[in-house]
């Protein structure tokens, strides 16, 4: 039974599985891509919707979590044994090159020749432990944290999120808000210069008690649970329609997505068979129609898909031809929002974060401080000579190979193996 | 002239034995034998294919089965390069002969079908082979090449994932003459509809906000996401990533352990003799490298003469009507493609009327919903999508959806033909709108 | 057993119509210091070339180490006197621009990969573990010439050549010098053929040979 969960923590601890998961992913894309457009939007779909597939990439952070829990493990093992703690078995699983060697260790010789070239030497009784440079081990363990982070936020993300659109209207209440108890005040379209954006949001709510919040770009504020994801601006102007065959008129807010100017959207007119196509006409440099206010908006009448008038309409102005009459006394301001319920963005950033945090930790300390280590230690019946470099190897190896020189011309040691097949 | 044709293909046949055999020299009769009936095995399966389906079908699976061999590739450089990188970080495993020759062996049937599958699409778009006199003379190349090996210096050796990669090179190399093989541009399309696809997913999960908001410059910055040149880039490193991988994998191999020498001098010299042996084991990566490049260069530069006429101009009649005839100037029937120029109210498109090879005419948009409009020419039985590089067969003009140019609807009368001026102006306005999203019109 | 790492027989070297170096047997047994001296022009620098493989005999035989130098080509030339040769000269030739640690791993570099430990531990031995980083230009000439010692044996050479070694050192450098070549050939075993005109470096050798115009004309061993 414990074998059998050896072998099993082994597994889920290789270093196969992650390359492997990725693969059927890989794999699984081309194939999808061979039959559907959206090979990318299918891939979610079926991570969603198929369990086995979301077990697989789930098999990827708790991978990440195995191989951090035997990285420390050896880490601490080492650790142990550098300082002199007698190894339970032979250390050489802890290092790249190990040697056995049969005599006495002449440890104070050892440490003045180690030192000379720049190793801190611990000594104890019976080994002699050389070191410099700082360990990798913690950007590593940042790294196995950030994709396990990563590939969880990504499972959740695919598997759990739900986004509904949703149109905030000034004036109306916030969508969501419980017994419409959440008034949308104002919408606000500001420019702010910063290091990517350029332009602010903000959507002014207040609540029941009169509390008021702010919802703006970027990051996401959060409402009830949901992100609060504003994506398209727009107006809802209040139109009054009249035409030859509608003497009764039309009278309502209709919502337009027409921003930026050039956009065109258009609004039915029901039980009528007219169509309104409008676009708002571009203003003049430095005017922001959906800022200030001041718009003129371009149409075409569309009876059927006939095309019966065209004009331009200020808004709180009024177009008259051809027998129809259109205006625009007023309008509010419309921002097409998600709201999105996602658990996995946030471990998604902080996986990002992590990453970071590796990659500034590990360059300089790989470039400039690379752990290196010699390990001279006696048992009852071998001495070994052990030794692992995280960088800088070639220097090292010459350093370890010198001191095993060393201490075969002193002729008190000599070598009986090496190597990991002994 | 199609001898002409065959030569860089048959050249690469030649490496690809050339490779086996210094991989495995010791049985170079047993080598022999495989490659030459693989090779002959692969022309008459080729020309079988060819024969019983139509074209499009043969070259599909020939096509598929060479991206297949790529695949394996990337999984072979993938694990190499996972091997060396471990902790321990070995270096190839060990081989025994009988392993060389499995291995080789193994090796040599697939390249031989696929390589004489190839050679028969490259001479045979019509569907007509000189199969035997293929076959005679891929089995004397073969010979040929086993003999030349010999004279290659003994220095130069490969471990299997340097085999492996010499030879899908070369077939890669072998499979960019022949337009519909190629593999490249469909690969660098993929990578830019991925990288698209991507980017727009990732804008979404994140929750970063739209282009409205965004700084200009960011922005633009952020469309070179959706242009063609990262496909192209992201292509490029995705087709030399796993001869980079597999030349780190043998660079990065660790040196032998000499910890069991006492002597200086004897330890740098079993580590120079590796490093110069290993240096040697480069060659072949290195080789692969430059066929790669020559098949990029093929696929970006065909040697395809498309037809693309100048569009002609084309005018509205009063009721808004376009009438183009059928016979006069231009022959509409001549199964050949034509272009046209339409311009009314400060708006202008482009369309092209087609015979199709049943028989019908076909009117579409020079522009499909995806790519940007940059037209489309002739070519042997398809038209191309000059953006993506995409052929359409003739047959599936005038269907709508993926690289198709967008059809039109028309009314094909004894004299010729009649189309609607408002209708194709609002089609070409929607379609170049919506294919416009790929460069940072928003989401 | 000691084997004779070299055989000559009827060794010549011509320049020309000048024989340098007329028809000569010898024999040198592995472990040896012999002193080879004569006057200018007596032919014992042509004999150090022609036994470090840095010119090709005229005629006769020459085997080195087991090896028939006549019968090696321009590649097996070089390769043997890479590995089995090393030599100290009279004027270093040392590189002035590189440390003595550089100029040692120089050496190293030509014969296989350069080993910066083994370097610095092979000075350390020559006793200039503290003058690594300085240049020929701030060494002293008995320095110099240690520097020199260990470029010659870093790659543990079976045979070290020595060409007037002494020859522009003091009196007291050159006690340190020999003393220095003693100790390492006991240490390492190399077979030391060392050129000189001076009688007292000469008699620090086990046997001497005199050489006048190209002929061997006179032999003997020292107390050593």
């Amino acid at each position: 039974m414990r074998r059998s969960l050896a072998r099993l923590l082994l597994l889920f601890a290789s270093r196969a599985v992650t390359p492997l998961a990725m693969l059927f992913f890989l794999l699984l894309y081309i194939g999808i891509a061979f039959f559907s457009a959206e090979p990318l939007t299918t891939l979610i779909s079926i991570t969603r919707d198929y369990v086995p597939v979301a077990l697989v990439l789930a098999l990827i952070p708790v991978n990440c979590a195995f191989r951090l829990l035997m990285e420390l493990r050896t880490s601490v093992r080492r650790r142990a044994v550098m300082k002199g703690e007698t190894a339970k078995s032979s250390p050489e699983d802890l290092f790249a090159e190990t040697v056995r060697l049969s005599g006495t260790l002449p440890l104070a010789a050892l440490k003045e020749r180690l030192e000379s070239f720049g190793y801190r030497i611990r000594l104890t009784g019976s080994s002699l432990a050389a070191c410099r440079g700082i360990s990798l081990l913690p950007a590593r363990l940042l790294f196995l944290v950030a994709i396990g982070c990563l590939f969880t936020g990504i499972l959740v993300s695919t598997t759990t999120r739900s986004s509904r659109k949703v149109a905030v209207i000034e004036g109306e209440p916030f969508p969501l808000s419980p017994e419409g108890h959440d008034l949308v005040e104002r919408i606000t379209f500001a420019d702010r210069r910063g290091l990517f954006l350029e332009k602010t949001l903000s959507i002014e709510v207040a609540g029941k008690d009169g509390k008021k919040r702010v919802f703006g770009i970027y990051p996401p504020a959060l409402y009830h649970g949901f992100f609060v994801y504003p994506r398209y601006l727009g107006i809802a102007p209040l139109i009054r329609f009249t035409a030859p065959d509608l003497p009764a008129g039309f009278e309502s807010y209709v919502i337009l997505m027409i921003y930026p100017p050039g956009k065109e959207d258009s609004a039915e007119i029901p039980g009528t068979g007219y169509r309104i196509v409008f676009s708002m006409a571009k203003p003049d440099v430095g005017d922001d129609p959906f800022r200030s206010g001041r718009m003129t908006l371009l149409f075409r009448i569309l009876q059927g898909d006939k095309p019966v008038t065209s004009g331009t309409l200020a808004m709180g102005g009024e177009f008259n031809g051809n027998g129809y009459r259109l205006s625009s006394p007023e309008f509010r301001r419309v921002v097409t929002t998600d709201l999105v319920r996602d658990h996995g963005v946030i471990p998604i950033w902080a996986g990002a974060l992590f990453f970071s945090a590796a990659l500034l930790f590990w360059l300089p300390v790989r470039l400039f401080f690379p752990r290196r280590e010699i390990l001279f230690m006696e048992t009852a019946d071998v001495v070994y000579a052990c030794s692992r470099a995280e960088g800088g190897r070639i220097m090292h190896d010459g350093i370890f190979l010198e001191a095993l020189d060393f201490l075969d011309a002193g002729g008190k040691i000599a070598l009986t193996c090496h190597g990991k097949t002994c | 002239m199609s001898a002409l044709k065959l030569i860089p293909l048959l050249l690469a046949w030649c490496g690809i034995v050339a490779a086996l055999a210094r991989y495995c020299p010791a049985r170079r009769t047993l080598l022999m034998i495989s490659c030459a009936s693989s090779f002959a095995g692969g022309a008459a399966g080729g020309n079988l294919l060819l024969t019983i389906f139509n074209g499009e079908i043969a070259y599909s699976v020939v096509k598929a089965l060479a991206g297949a061999c790529f695949l394996c590739l990337w999984v072979v450089a993938l694990a190499a390069f996972y091997r060396v990188t471990g902790s321990g970080g070995q270096g190839t495993p060990v081989e025994h002969e009988k392993a060389y020759v499995f291995t080789a062996t193994a090796l040599a049937l697939p390249a031989g079908l696929l390589a004489g599958a190839i050679c028969v699409c490259r001479l045979a778009p019509q569907g007509v082979a000189p199969l035997f006199v293929l076959g005679v003379a891929g089995i004397l190349l073969t010979a040929v090449a086993i003999g030349i090996e010999r004279f290659v210096p003994a220095d130069i050796t490969m471990t299997g994932e340097a085999l492996l990669v010499l030879i899908v090179s070369l077939l890669l190399f072998a499979s960019s003459f022949t337009l519909q093989l190629d593999l490249f541009s469909p690969l660098s399309m993929k990578v830019m509809k991925f990288i698209h696809d991507f980017v727009h997913q990732f804008f979404e999960s994140m929750l970063v906000p739209d282009h409205l908001f965004f700084r200009r410059d960011v922005w633009e910055y952020i469309g070179y996401l959706f242009g063609s040149g990262v496909g192209f880039w992201g292509g490029l490193l995705i087709w030399f990533a796993p001869v980079i991988l597999i030349g780190a994998a043998i660079r990065l191999e660790r040196l032998p352990s000499v910890s069991h020498i006492r002597q200086g001098a004897q330890r740098r010299k079993l580590l120079a003799a590796f490093i110069g042996e290993r240096r040697c084991r480069l060659i072949a990566p290195c080789m692969a490298v430059l066929i790669l490049g020559a098949a990029v260069y093929n696929s970006l530069f065909p040697r395809v003469e498309y037809w693309d006429p100048k569009p002609v101009a084309v005018v509205v009649n009063a009721s808004g009507a376009i009438l183009i005839p059928k016979k006069g100037e231009i022959n509409l029937e001549d199964g050949k493609l034509h272009k046209y120029l339409l311009k009314q109210g400060g708006r202008e498109a482009r369309f092209m009327i087609l015979s199709t090879p049943d028989g019908r005419l076909m009117v579409t948009l020079d522009a499909c919903a995806i790519c940007k409009p940059e037209g489309y020419g002739q070519a042997e039985g398809a038209v191309i999508c000059y953006y993506c590089k995409t052929l359409i067969p003739l047959e599936t003009v005038g269907k709508p959806g993926g690289c198709n140019p967008v059809p039109v609807p028309l009314k094909v009368g004894a004299d010729g033909v009649t189309l609607d001026a408002m209708t194709i102006l609002n089609r070409w306005s929607e379609t170049v709108t919506g294919s416009s999203r790929i460069k940072g019109g928003g989401k | 057993m000691v084997t004779d790492i070299i055989e000559t027989r009827g060794l010549t070297r011509s320049y020309g119509e000048i024989c340098a170096l007329k028809p000569l047997d010898l024999l040198v047994p592995e472990g040896e210091w012999l002193s080879v001296m004569g006057h200018s022009g007596s032919g014992k620098s042509t004999l150090l070339n022609l036994l470090g493989g840095l010119d090709r005999p005229s005629g006769g035989s020459l085997q080195l180490g087991g090896e028939d130098l006549m019968t090696l080509s321009e590649d097996g030339l070089a390769r043997f006197r890479r590995e089995f040769v090393g030599i100290i000269f009279q004027q270093h030739h040392l590189v002035p621009y590189l440390t003595a640690l550089e100029n040692v791993m120089m050496a190293q570099y030509f014969h296989s990969v350069p080993d910066e430990a083994e370097a610095c531990s092979v000075l350390e031995r020559v006793g200039l573990g503290q003058r690594l980083k300085n240049r020929p230009g701030e060494l002293s000439g008995g320095e110099q010439q240690r520097v020199c010692i260990a470029r010659a044996i870093i790659n543990s050479p079976k045979l070290l050549l020595g060409d007037e070694p002494t020859g522009n050192l003091d009196h007291q450098n050159t006690g340190m010098v020999m003393e220095l070549l003693k100790e390492l050939r006991s240490e390492q075993r190399f077979t030391i053929i060392l050129v000189t005109h001076n009688r007292e470096v000469a008699a620090w050798g086990d046997r001497i040979i005199s050489l006048d115009d190209g002929v061997l004309v006179r032999e003997e061993r020292t107390c050593r």
